[in-house]
């Protein structure tokens, strides 16, 4: 669509180029502290206050070199993609099927489900039940204790439940009519409507699950095998405190002061994959448009 | 139809749920227990929380448990957590009442006494005698030991790792030497009249030094002396010269529990720093800086050499801290207490946090234990009380054992870690000593913390060696650290609260730290004017949030321990 | 206009929506879809709310649920009469109110700036750059944000040449860390926080906008006639989902920023049962505060899909 330039329309865009290029500034200096530091000389960075904008004296990779002869992150790795995947199929079901549900407005189940539902927001009986539970099920030290009981949560369902909302209902009284059932309705005929919310969701749970080391540091206490790259991450981080440099020995040893380097050199490994993906899924919020102005 | 199944369903798991929930509950005694089939390999299940876990991916692949595993025909089973989350997995364990057969207690908050009365741990005193001559041979050895470790009613119920030397101080008070040498001429001149400062009034001359030398570099960011955020020290050491105590301490003559911000004296530290802040010469930011442990200030202040006087570590000592090709040369010493000579502090007794305590941890026997299990536990544990087991939990494994060990032979480490010369000394390999030089983690080939009592033959450093380990800086700063004693260091195992005690003393001990904790930096800093009446103010309202209670609950524990 | 994007009418209507007997045969296939879900919600959520009763209880965990000691009300009644009861339930509620009143208005507007973004390549750049901070873990931002506050900092410098404060540690006098705080948060979840509405306005159809266009709407009058009603049902929705959060205020965040100095209005619930409830070994206690949390939040939440549903027209259930 051709825009006509009227001189408040000029003024406009400049003002918003012009804050977005600053605030992506701001946004920007976090990670770029973190890159920087994570290739600094270990020695200067622990003297170093404010800002990093460039690695301080030479730059190194000792930090990553450091972190990535830990074995544990290979594992972790595959492991949190295996738990990203499968909690993501799950979730994205879930959600579709309850958002659905609670969006008809003449399911009578429709209220008191989306009550029933509600009400896990709230209030939850705590680690030692959840424990419990899972144990009972037999899922402890399991792939499935992190695949299933994290996976579909309220949120996502009522963030569907609004997308399915604002759908016209066009579409499903012609399908029926067509005689299509409930399952092709949803999944054929609605789901590809709301591609960028689906996009959304997924987003989130990706992000979300990526960081869970909290399940994985409940549920499998006896299989480090099986633990996320988050778990291991945590634990290379809480694990280099510059506190062990108690003495001279210690004070001389070069691991100990590029200890220091790691949380920064952990944080990049871990955050530049999500970085890297998120364009992909961009590409969804901009088929949205153009699928959700087939019939208008 | 479905309303009917799913109201099944949620029974059912309610019922699974619920049935899981209940614990046996009551004391168990396990009375005779049956004779030990040798032949049978066992698996032992063990809580304990991890070290480094550089060269293999569990504990089971450890050389020491690998060993242990084939010599009692068993298998040690590892529960370790997550680092961080070692706390949650204790209590979680507990609270499932899933049980390991054997369990660290480091991080369990509630006394044994409970712990035994709800039928969690075994009591071992009916054991010891057949199943554990060498931990009891220790325990009779050592009379503090067994005060310790029994409790009044004679119940035993931890196997401990022991620490029965005198352990070297990490860290301490220290100053920048170079910066007074600089802004002197060389002629450093105490008030005192010593060479290294003793009292309040030596830092009253040395803080200006301070202030002025960063004041001529211009660096923004600087700080003669940086405290901890709270304002004082949890361990003692700076408000020692003032003449108060730990923040939970004894009086001299240790008898009587205190709490160091409820003492007199404790308002002439306050006063005094908040006369230091107002010169600038404290950190101005030092509330603030709450993620700093209180042992490790700021470090872009401390290695960019912008602090004068901080709480440091052994491995910051003389110069190396410093960095020549950046034009950065210090010169890091010890520092002792300093003595509030005005209102006539003499010696400050609580100077140091150096342990007490003989006792680095307990491990507990769960009373779920399987009976037939528990000879083959107990003679497994005592092992590691014999010299060779104690040895092997400290240095490693000896050559015979080495030898069909991977890990030592993927290292080329076959002639083991340790072995005797011909006086029948210990003797360290060379791997192991310069095993910081290396980057290597002795732990890793050690059974360190894993279980057993550290022996003093192991503390003793070794024949073939010089003691490196201590340099003379180091020496020094160990010996200037621990000038005034720890006479009024609370010993840990007194703290051991019966059931009463501590919950006494937890209903009340966050809201008063909470309280003591906004109070003092806000005195500090000012915000809070510190005189007669605020000081009575807020005695006034840590009497009224149950201070009391705090103190008698730790004093009649206290008392019981000085009983036994 | 807006009449297309509204709620969903009924479908066809074949019989009166009446008995429930009527409504399971109409629906089915529904009800049969709806199984697997109420179940994973009674295994996973309900099934361990038998937790809960520690609330009531002076809880050991070696005693277990049934055999700790009940203590009825205690816990809530140590919780209202703790001292500093009214200054922590302020300053969660302020906190967290000021995050919505900001920081929920905020994003919406983040979203409507990005989509008049039509040189794509910035808009991309843009949307995955205003992110980033949202992935850089907390402990780094607060760290940042001690070190920009501090005495001599970037942004007490700032504020000192401008003649707006005094110079200080910003985080040690309590005045300000409300301010820090929104701030902060806007600095890290802005970019992410609008990705929801991004998602909705594009899901807007784009031949409404031409229409209106044609008609001579300017480009106000369309952001105001057709992309807001557009994303109406999800700002909702949104916002209801938020009023029942309204008592939750982050932990992790609060935690490394605060510091005793300033507990006067950073404390909040989630970091006082924390020292309490955790690190104080009170379990009970802390339960029962957290229990506490969550019924002031169900209220919230009913009360904010009450009102929607009375003068927005439109509700979450």
């Amino acid at each position: 669509m051709v825009e006509k330039l009227t001189p408040s329309r000029v003024i406009f865009n400049i003002l918003n180029y012009a804050f977005m290029i600053l605030f992506s500034f701001a946004c920007v200096i976090p990670i770029w502290h973190v890159l920087m530091a994570s290739l600094s000389n270990p020695r200067m960075l622990m003297a170093n206050s404010g800002i990093i904008f460039k690695p301080l004296g030479d730059i190194t990779l000792d930090g990553y070199r450091m972190v990535m002869s830990n074995k544990s992150i290979i594992t972790g790795y595959g492991n949190t993609i295996l738990y990203v995947v499968a909690t993501t199929v799950i979730m994205v079901l879930g959600s579709l099927v309850g958002g659905f549900l609670l969006s008809h407005k003449d399911f009578k189940l429709s209220l008191p489900l989306a009550l029933f539902i509600m009400v896990t927001m709230m209030f939850s009986g705590g680690l030692i039940p959840g424990y419990m539970v899972i144990q009972s099920l037999g899922m402890l030290n399991t792939p499935w204790a992190i695949i299933i009981p994290g996976s579909i949560n309220a949120f996502y369902i009522m963030m569907m439940k609004s997308a399915f909302d604002q759908l016209p209902a066009a579409y499903e009284e012609s399908a029926t009519i067509d005689g299509a059932g409930p399952l092709t309705i949803l999944f054929v005929i609605l789901t590809p409507l709301l591609k960028a919310t689906v996009a959304v969701i997924i987003m989130f749970n990706v992000i979300m699950q990526w960081n869970n080391w909290f399940n994985a540091s409940i549920y499998l206490p006896k299989r480090r095998d099986l633990w996320p790259l988050a778990l291991f991450m945590r634990e290379i981080l809480i694990n280099n405190d510059t506190s062990k440099i108690a003495t001279q020995q210690d004070a001389e040893n070069a691991s100990n002061m590029t200890a220091n380097l790691v949380k920064y050199c952990v944080t990049i490994i871990g955050t530049l994959p999500l970085l890297c993906a998120y364009p992909f899924a961009q590409k969804y919020f901009v088929a949205g448009v153009q699928m959700g102005g087939i019939k208008g | 139809m479905s309303k009917r199944v799913l109201a099944l369903i949620l029974a059912l798991t309610l019922l699974t749920a619920l049935l899981a929930g209940c614990g046996k509950g009551g004391n168990s005694d396990l009375g005779e227990l049956p004779e030990d089939d040798e032949s049978q390999t066992i698996t032992i299940s063990y809580w304990m929380y991890p070290d480094d876990y550089r060269y293999y991916n569990s504990l089971t692949d450890n050389p020491v448990v690998k060993v242990l595993d084939q010599m009692f025909n068993v298998k040690l089973e590892f529960q370790t957590p997550a680092k961080g989350s070692e706390a949650d997995n204790f209590q979680l364990m507990l609270g499932t009442q899933d049980y390991t057969d054997i369990m660290n207690m480091t991080y369990c908050t509630e006394s044994f006494g409970t712990l035994y009365e709800d039928g969690v741990i075994l009591d071992l005193a009916p054991y010891i005698d057949e199943y554990m001559p060498n931990y009891k041979a220790l325990l009779d050895s050592n009379p503090d030991l067994k005060r310790a470790v029994y409790d009044d009613d004679g119940h035993l119920f931890s196997l401990v790792n022991v620490d029965d030397v005198d352990r070297t101080q990490w860290g301490g008070m220290v100053y920048r030497r170079d910066i007074l040498e600089t802004m002197t001429g060389g002629n450093v001149a105490f008030p005192s009249g010593n060479a290294e400062p003793t009292t309040v009034e030596d830092w009253d001359y040395m803080l200006p030094l301070y202030k002025q030398y960063f004041e001529a570099t211009g660096m923004p960011d600087t700080a003669c002396l940086i405290l901890p955020a709270v304002g004082y020290m949890a361990t003692g050491e700076l408000q020692a010269g003032w003449g108060v105590g730990p923040a939970i301490g004894l009086t001299t003559d240790g008898k009587t529990v205190t709490f160091a911000p409820a003492e007199d004296s404790f308002y002439n530290y306050l006063s005094k720093m908040h006369e230091w802040y107002e010169a600038g010469y404290i950190y101005q930011d030092f509330a603030s800086r709450t993620n700093d442990m209180f042992y490790l200030p700021n470090t872009a202040l401390t290695y960019g050499g912008a602090a004068g006087i901080w709480f440091g570590l052994l491995g910051q000592l003389s110069d190396r801290m410093s960095l020549p090709e950046y034009g950065l040369n210090m010169d890091v010493r010890p520092l002792a207490a300093p003595l509030d000579t005005a209102n006539g502090v003499t010696a400050a007794e609580a100077s140091s946090y150096v342990s007490v305590d003989i006792v680095a941890a307990h491990r507990c026997i769960a009373a779920s234990v399987d009976p037939a299990k528990l000879p083959r536990i107990l003679k497994l544990m005592d092992y590691l009380y014999t010299q060779e087991g104690a040895l092997m939990m400290n240095r490693g494994l000896n050559a015979e054992q080495a030898a069909n060990d991977d890990l030592y032979k993927e290292m080329g480490y076959t002639d083991g870690a340790y072995w005797f010369d011909e006086n029948g000394n210990i003797c360290v390999a060379d791997w192991y000593q310069n095993a910081a030089e290396l980057g290597l983690e002795p732990m890793s080939f050690t059974g360190q913390r894993l279980m057993g009592g550290l022996d003093e033959t192991c503390h003793d450093w070794p024949a073939n060696q010089e003691r490196t380990y201590l340099d003379d800086a180091e020496d020094n700063a160990d010996a200037v650290w621990k000038t005034y004693g720890n006479a009024r260091v609370l010993p840990g195992a007194a703290g051991q609260m019966n059931p009463e005690e501590s919950e006494k003393f937890n209903a009340v001990y966050t809201t008063v730290n909470d309280y003591v904790n906004t109070m003092v930096p806000k005195f500090i800093i000012g915000t809070e004017r510190l005189n007669e009446d605020s000081w009575k103010a807020y005695l006034d309202q840590l009497n009224a949030l149950g201070l009391q209670d705090l103190l008698e609950a730790r004093q009649s524990a206290y008392d019981r321990y000085l009983a036994r | 206009m807006a009449v297309k994007t509204a709620a969903r009418q009924e479908p066809v209507k074949l019989a009166k929506p009446g008995s429930w007997k009527r409504n399971f045969q109409r629906y089915k296939a529904l009800y049969f879809l709806a199984i697997p879900l109420v179940l994973y919600f009674l295994i996973f959520n309900y099934a361990p709310m038998f937790g809960l009763l520690m609330a009531f209880e002076d809880f050991k965990p070696a005693r277990g649920f049934f055999g700790s000691t009940w203590v009825g009300f205690k816990n809530f009644i140590d919780f209202f009469t703790a001292p500093n009861f009214l200054e922590i339930l302020r300053n969660t509620f302020v906190i967290s109110a000021l995050g919505l009143a900001v920081g929920f208005p905020l994003s919406i507007v983040f979203a409507l700036l990005i989509n008049e973004i039509y040189v794509k390549w910035f808009k991309k750049s843009v949307q995955t750059i205003s992110y980033m901070p949202y992935f850089v873990s907390t402990i780094v931002l607060c760290g940042l944000v001690i070190e920009f506050c501090s005495t001599n900092g970037l942004i007490t410098n700032a504020l000192v040449s401008l003649g707006l404060v005094e110079r200080q540690n910003l985080l040690q006098n309590p005045k300000y860390f409300w301010a820090i705080n929104l701030i902060s948060d806007q600095w890290q979840g802005l970019g992410y926080g609008s990705i929801v509405f991004i998602a909705a306005i594009t899901n807007v159809s784009g031949e409404l906008h031409e229409a209106a266009a044609i008609d001579g709407a300017n480009r106000l009058q369309r952001v105001w006639h057709i992309t807001l009603p557009g994303i109406k049902p999800m700002v909702v929705s949104m916002l209801i989902l938020k009023c029942g959060m309204l008592m939750t205020v982050g932990f992790d965040k609060i935690l490394n920023l605060y510091n005793t100095a300033i507990y006067s209005t950073a404390d909040v619930i989630s970091t006082y049962v924390y020292r309490v409830g955790l690190n104080g070994g009170r379990y009970g206690y802390g339960a029962a505060v957290g229990l506490f949390n969550s019924v002031v939040n169900l209220i919230l939440l009913l009360a904010s899909n009450a009102i929607s549903k009375k003068y927005a027209e439109q509700s979450l259930f």
